[in-house]
Protein backbone atom coordinates (compact mmCIF):
# COMPACT_ATOMS: atom_id res chain seq x y z
CA UNK A 1 0.00 0.00 0.00
CA UNK A 2 2.63 2.38 0.90
CA UNK A 3 5.08 1.22 -2.10
CA UNK A 4 2.07 2.03 -4.73
CA UNK A 5 0.79 5.58 -2.74
CA UNK A 6 4.83 6.32 -3.13
CA UNK A 7 5.08 5.03 -6.63
CA UNK A 8 1.91 6.81 -7.76
CA UNK A 9 3.03 10.47 -6.25
CA UNK A 10 6.72 9.80 -7.99
CA UNK A 11 4.61 9.79 -11.54
CA UNK A 12 2.47 12.07 -10.88
CA UNK A 13 5.52 14.77 -9.58
CA UNK A 14 7.68 13.56 -12.46
CA UNK A 15 4.52 14.77 -14.83
CA UNK A 16 3.89 17.87 -13.07
CA UNK A 17 7.63 18.82 -13.58
CA UNK A 18 7.98 17.82 -16.85
CA UNK A 19 4.98 19.86 -17.46
CA UNK A 20 7.00 22.79 -15.76
CA UNK A 21 9.46 22.77 -17.84
CA UNK A 22 8.02 22.50 -20.99
CA UNK A 23 6.00 25.60 -19.71
CA UNK A 24 9.24 27.96 -19.14
CA UNK A 25 10.81 26.79 -22.14
CA UNK A 26 7.32 27.91 -24.00
CA UNK A 27 6.84 31.20 -22.76
CA UNK A 28 10.56 32.05 -22.51
CA UNK A 29 10.64 31.57 -26.13
CA UNK A 30 7.44 33.27 -26.57
CA UNK A 31 8.63 36.56 -24.69
CA UNK A 32 11.41 36.27 -26.51
CA UNK A 33 9.45 36.39 -30.04
CA UNK A 34 7.39 39.25 -29.08
CA UNK A 35 10.05 41.01 -27.48
CA UNK A 36 12.41 40.63 -30.38
CA UNK A 37 15.68 40.00 -28.47
CA UNK A 38 18.48 37.48 -29.46
CA UNK B 1 12.35 47.98 -33.95
CA UNK B 2 11.15 49.05 -30.76
CA UNK B 3 13.61 47.58 -27.79
CA UNK B 4 10.45 45.87 -25.61
CA UNK B 5 12.87 44.76 -22.43
CA UNK B 6 11.37 47.89 -20.54
CA UNK B 7 7.97 47.29 -21.83
CA UNK B 8 8.16 43.94 -20.99
CA UNK B 9 9.05 44.84 -17.09
CA UNK B 10 5.84 47.21 -17.60
CA UNK B 11 3.27 44.62 -18.12
CA UNK B 12 4.87 42.32 -15.52
CA UNK B 13 4.34 44.94 -13.11
CA UNK B 14 0.78 45.26 -14.37
CA UNK B 15 -0.03 41.50 -14.22
CA UNK B 16 1.98 41.21 -10.62
CA UNK B 17 -0.74 44.39 -9.61
CA UNK B 18 -3.77 42.11 -11.32
CA UNK B 19 -2.51 39.21 -9.60
CA UNK B 20 -2.34 40.69 -6.04
CA UNK B 21 -5.94 42.59 -6.57
CA UNK B 22 -7.51 39.31 -7.42
CA UNK B 23 -6.11 37.03 -4.72
CA UNK B 24 -7.06 39.61 -2.23
CA UNK B 25 -10.58 39.24 -3.56
CA UNK B 26 -10.87 35.77 -4.07
CA UNK B 27 -9.53 35.65 -0.17
CA UNK B 28 -12.03 38.10 0.92
CA UNK B 29 -14.02 35.10 2.37
CA UNK B 30 -11.03 33.57 4.29
CA UNK B 31 -9.49 37.28 5.33
CA UNK B 32 -13.53 38.11 6.49
CA UNK B 33 -13.01 34.56 9.15
CA UNK B 34 -10.03 35.26 10.33
CA UNK B 35 -11.05 38.63 11.31
CA UNK B 36 -14.27 37.36 12.94
CA UNK B 37 -11.80 34.54 14.66
CA UNK B 38 -9.39 37.64 15.84
CA UNK B 39 -12.24 39.50 16.78
CA UNK B 40 -14.16 36.87 18.69
CA UNK B 41 -12.64 35.66 22.28
CA UNK B 42 -13.94 32.08 21.59
CA UNK B 43 -12.00 31.40 18.14
CA UNK B 44 -15.80 31.49 16.42
CA UNK B 45 -14.74 30.98 12.73
CA UNK B 46 -10.90 28.15 14.16
CA UNK B 47 -13.10 25.54 12.56
CA UNK B 48 -14.67 27.04 9.65
CA UNK B 49 -11.00 28.27 8.55
CA UNK B 50 -9.32 24.95 9.30
CA UNK B 51 -12.04 22.94 7.68
CA UNK B 52 -11.37 25.59 4.14
CA UNK B 53 -7.75 25.25 4.28
CA UNK B 54 -7.58 21.30 4.51
CA UNK B 55 -10.11 20.98 1.55
CA UNK B 56 -8.52 22.74 -0.89
CA UNK B 57 -10.00 26.71 -0.70
CA UNK B 58 -6.43 28.15 -1.69
CA UNK B 59 -6.02 25.82 -4.83
CA UNK B 60 -9.97 26.53 -5.82
CA UNK B 61 -9.20 30.24 -5.77
CA UNK B 62 -6.07 29.76 -7.78
CA UNK B 63 -7.44 27.35 -10.27
CA UNK B 64 -10.42 29.97 -10.75
CA UNK B 65 -7.55 32.69 -11.74
CA UNK B 66 -5.61 30.46 -14.08
CA UNK B 67 -9.51 29.97 -15.94
CA UNK B 68 -9.76 33.80 -16.27
CA UNK B 69 -6.63 34.19 -17.63
CA UNK B 70 -6.92 31.02 -19.83
CA UNK B 71 -10.03 32.08 -21.07
CA UNK B 72 -8.87 35.38 -21.66
CA UNK B 73 -6.61 34.41 -24.26
CA UNK B 74 -8.65 32.03 -26.03
CA UNK B 75 -11.29 34.36 -26.53
CA UNK B 76 -8.84 36.95 -28.08
CA UNK B 77 -7.94 34.31 -30.34
CA UNK B 78 -3.74 34.86 -30.38
CA UNK B 79 -1.60 33.14 -32.31
CA UNK B 80 1.88 32.05 -30.53
CA UNK B 81 5.03 31.35 -32.24
CA UNK B 82 5.71 27.31 -32.11
CA UNK B 83 3.95 24.44 -30.57
CA UNK B 84 6.25 24.57 -27.19
CA UNK B 85 4.37 27.97 -26.59
CA UNK B 86 0.71 26.62 -27.84
CA UNK B 87 1.55 24.36 -25.58
CA UNK B 88 3.01 26.49 -22.75
CA UNK B 89 0.05 29.12 -22.96
CA UNK B 90 -2.85 26.65 -24.27
CA UNK B 91 -2.45 23.52 -23.03
CA UNK B 92 -0.23 23.30 -19.68
CA UNK B 93 -3.09 24.71 -17.06
CA UNK B 94 -5.25 21.78 -18.34
CA UNK B 95 -2.12 19.14 -17.50
CA UNK B 96 -1.78 20.73 -14.19
CA UNK B 97 -5.47 20.78 -13.35
CA UNK B 98 -5.50 16.98 -14.42
CA UNK B 99 -2.58 16.24 -11.73
CA UNK B 100 -4.59 18.10 -9.50
CA UNK B 101 -7.62 15.79 -10.21
CA UNK B 102 -5.15 12.95 -10.19
CA UNK B 103 -3.97 13.94 -6.69
CA UNK B 104 -7.72 14.19 -5.37
CA UNK B 105 -8.46 10.68 -6.87
CA UNK B 106 -5.39 9.18 -5.09
CA UNK B 107 -7.09 10.79 -2.16
CA UNK B 108 -10.43 9.30 -2.20
CA UNK B 109 -9.87 5.86 -2.98
CA UNK B 110 -7.81 6.29 -0.44
CA UNK B 111 -3.89 5.90 -1.93
CA UNK B 112 -2.87 9.37 -0.53
CA UNK B 113 -2.79 11.06 2.32
CA UNK B 114 -5.66 12.45 3.37
CA UNK B 115 -4.09 16.34 3.96
CA UNK B 116 -3.25 16.27 0.23
CA UNK B 117 -4.54 19.68 -0.03
CA UNK B 118 -3.70 21.30 2.95
CA UNK B 119 -1.82 24.39 3.19
CA UNK B 120 1.58 22.95 3.54
CA UNK B 121 1.03 19.87 1.61
CA UNK B 122 3.10 19.14 -1.68
CA UNK B 123 0.05 19.29 -3.90
CA UNK B 124 -0.78 22.95 -3.02
CA UNK B 125 2.68 24.16 -3.05
CA UNK B 126 3.40 22.63 -6.47
CA UNK B 127 0.16 23.44 -8.30
CA UNK B 128 -0.23 26.94 -7.02
CA UNK B 129 3.63 27.64 -7.51
CA UNK B 130 2.88 27.02 -11.02
CA UNK B 131 -0.30 29.15 -11.48
CA UNK B 132 1.09 31.35 -10.29
CA UNK B 133 4.03 31.62 -12.60
CA UNK B 134 1.12 31.16 -15.04
CA UNK B 135 -1.12 33.96 -14.19
CA UNK B 136 2.14 36.38 -14.04
CA UNK B 137 3.94 35.30 -17.40
CA UNK B 138 0.56 34.79 -19.52
CA UNK B 139 -1.20 37.70 -18.40
CA UNK B 140 2.20 39.66 -19.46
CA UNK B 141 2.31 38.17 -22.75
CA UNK B 142 -1.56 38.62 -23.16
CA UNK B 143 -0.74 42.88 -22.13
CA UNK B 144 2.03 42.37 -24.90
CA UNK B 145 0.47 41.20 -27.60
CA UNK B 146 -2.52 43.60 -26.43
CA UNK B 147 -0.27 46.43 -26.45
CA UNK B 148 1.15 45.41 -29.81
CA UNK B 149 -2.50 45.79 -31.23
CA UNK B 150 -3.19 43.14 -34.02
CA UNK B 151 -1.36 39.81 -33.47
CA UNK B 152 -0.94 40.00 -37.39
CA UNK B 153 1.84 41.99 -36.38
CA UNK B 154 3.64 39.48 -34.21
Amino acid sequence: MQETTTTYSILLDTFYFLILVLFLIGVFREVRHITGSK
Amino acid sequence: MVDQGPVFLTHLKKSIVWLAGSVLFGFAPLIFLYLINWMSEENLCAREIEYLLSGGFVVFVFIALTGAVVFDLLKARFRVSGWIATFAIYISPFCVLTYIFLKYLLKYVQYADQAEFGLGSTTTRLSVGFMILYCLFVKTIYYLKQNAGNDNDI
